[in-house]
């Protein structure tokens, strides 16, 4: 104990009790629960700094259901020709929402750009085992196997998408390139018809029936769909550009 | 006077009846539409009724173009309201050191494990967040209806409270065997069931009785209180019919979104008023009830802000993908959650019971 004045006075009194309580002891368990906390925080709070800083460069407050959303860093790369980082964020994404299927049809486009042929076909596949019964799944597979050439089990899995969904055009339309790649054109060109049916104002859907006429020797026919489909979507170059082809054939005298 | 006629007079009798209104903590009017539930109900009916008539836009529609908004007033705070309630309770660092103190960088780290793994363990953590969400709003609903058992002095014994478990427990059920990607399907490949007939025929069937378990529950649970004399509060029905409701008509997508929404706002009634509660009787109170419940919410909502739009980027900005940050973060918080709401709404030897015991 240090100096004190009139030791026993009131002046004693005073500085005992203006004197701190003793700390009570602390174990060590609690420091280490301590230690673990603000490690906790601070690394809270750095995440949260940076994430700040983060979120003032490139967002807004966006919807926490926008689906959407983590595919956003998925297509700047894919913009900047980081194909290796698109998949990537793109393989995160399927194997954590199994059931988007949005997510493998951009991994396999990707990983076709990629030259990645069969990490596509295995992607569509995964694709189809977590959702066997979505017709769209089915169709991915379908026609991934059908750029693979293996016609048999692409013909199932189309088949078995429009008959899941008879009512989407597009369904359809993915078993009328199948039938076009075979070579069996009246086949075709009644599924193509029946996707017309459905949706009659695709550009994309004439641009596909118009060359399962032109392979089938229908080239007047061909002619006005691929004229169709033009007028539907001005934007359709492959439609105009086949247009071009079928005009240029016919005056060549290939009717 | 005598002990027992003492100890008689002091307990109210057990309300005797089918059902009763039950003693609520504000006003029959709120409790009944906002903890209740009664409000999710009136909105189902709105969609379907309007769903039905071809004039005008639905109603579902004219909501989800403000889902967004309720996402942020609701939902975000909800997750948050967990974490403030645990930290702003009297003597909770002493109560739950583990939970208070080391949680929070166990949940960081495997956060990051999950995200830099997301095929190994981020897969797993998002299905173990879809199958454990249903599991959590039925436990919810069990929490709630025996708290209003409890408050409006219909005592319950074990085995009735395992009567009132049993009857929340068939929409969890249900979400088991039939949401994609949990549940179920965490444990078997979607193909595989389909390939096995009689485990796909049985998943269908046992779905469809659940579907008719989920609502005769609590109806049966009325006439077994009945039977025994008692007549149950409406509002624990009513908690329990609603969250059946939510997983048996909404499609998936929409019961992950709307269930979360109510049962959001469910939410963040009842912890505001244990929370006002608890400050207004503190000695040293100077606050008006309304400070301490717009500071609780402003708390939720800012944290809640912070966790599900700022935390994801700061995974980012560390170096993890986004796709993997984005989602991961939304399951861990959710994880998070349900971990602290299995400790804070204890009741035995509990705070929380004097507040359920409480008038209003």
């Amino acid at each position: 104990m240090g100096w004190v004045p009139f030791p026993g006075t009131l002046t004693d009194a005073i500085i005992e009790h203006l004197k701190p309580p003793a700390p009570a002891p602390v174990s060590a368990k609690q420091k280490g629960y301590r230690v673990l906390f603000y490690l906790g925080l601070g690394a809270f709070g750095l995440l949260a700094i940076v994430g700040g800083a983060r979120a003032s460069v490139v967002r807004k407050l966006p919807s926490l259901y926008d689906a959407a959303d983590i595919y956003e860093r998925a297509t700047e790369l894919e913009e900047r020709g980081d194909l290796a980082g698109a998949a990537r964020e793109l393989s995160a994404a399927t194997f954590i929402q199994p059931q988007e299927l949005s997510g493998y049809e951009r991994l396999g486009y990707v990983q076709g750009l990629a030259g990645d042929a069969a990490g596509e076909l295995a992607t569509y596949e995964r694709a189809y085992l977590n959702n066997p019964l979505s017709p769209r799944a089915n169709m991915i597979l379908g026609l991934g196997y059908m750029r693979r050439q293996r016609y048999e089990p692409a013909s199932d899995r189309l088949h078995l998408a429009v008959s899941l969904d008879d009512r989407d055009p597009m369904l359809h339309a993915a078993l009328g390139d199948l039938l076009v790649a075979q070579k069996k054109y009246d086949e075709a060109i009644a599924t193509f018809d029946r996707a017309l049916e459905l949706d009659p104002d695709e550009s994309a859907i004439h641009n596909k029936a118009a060359i399962a006429h032109a392979y089938a020797g229908k080239h007047e026919r061909a002619r006005q769909l691929f004229e169709r489909a033009v007028q539907l979507d001005p934007g359709n170059h492959e439609a105009a550009g086949n247009l071009q082809q079928l005009l240029t054939l016919m005056n060549q005298g290939g009717q | 006077m005598s002990a027992a006629a003492a100890v008689a007079r002091a307990v109210p009798p057990a309300p005797r009846g089918t059902l009763v209104l039950g003693r609520t903590f504000l006003h029959p009017a709120f409790d009944y539409l906002l903890i209740g539930g009664g409000l999710s109900l009136l909105f189902a009916a709105a969609v379907a009724l309007r769903g039905r008539e071809a004039a005008g836009p639905p109603a579902g529609l004219v909501l989800t173009s403000a889902l967004p908004m309720l996402i942020f007033v609701c939902n975000m705070a909800h997750f948050a309201a967990s974490t403030v309630r645990l930290y702003t309770r009297e003597g909770a660092l002493a109560r739950n050191p583990f939970l208070t103190m080391a949680f929070p960088l166990v949940s960081l780290a495997l956060v990051a494990l999950a995200i830099a793994f997301p095929e190994k363990l981020g897969a797993n953590l998002n299905a173990l967040y879809f199958t454990w969400s249903p599991y959590h709003y039925a436990a919810q609903a069990y929490g709630l209806a025996v708290m209003y058992c409890y408050r409006s002095s219909c005592p319950l014994t074990d085995r009735d409270k395992w009567r009132v478990r049993l009857a929340c427990l068939p929409p969890f059920v249900l979400a088991f065997l039939s949401f994609p990607a949990s549940g179920l399907e965490w444990f078997v490949a979607p193909a595989t069931i389909l390939d096995n007939p009689a485990l796909h025929t049985t998943r269908q069937v046992t779905r469809m009785v659940l579907i008719a378990v989920t609502f005769l529950a609590p109806p049966a649970l009325v006439l077994y209180f009945r039977r025994g004399g008692r007549a149950l509060p409406a509002i624990s029905v009513l908690v329990i019919l609603a969250n059946g409701i939510w997983w048996t008509v909404l499609p998936y997508l929409q019961a992950f979104v709307w269930v979360t929404v109510f049962h959001g706002l469910q939410y963040l009634a009842i912890t505001s008023i244990f929370h006002v509660q608890e400050r207004m009787k503190r000695p040293d109170n100077r606050g008006a009830w309304w400070i301490h419940a717009l500071w609780f919410y402003g708390l939720c909502l800012g944290l809640g802000y912070v966790l599900f739009q700022v935390l994801p980027l700061g995974y980012e900005a560390a170096g993890f993908g986004w796709a993997a940050s984005s989602t991961l973060v939304v399951a861990a918080i959710n994880i998070h959650h349900f971990i602290v709401d299995a400790y804070i709404w204890r009741l035995k030897k509990d705070p929380n019971y004097r507040v359920v015991e409480s008038a209003a």
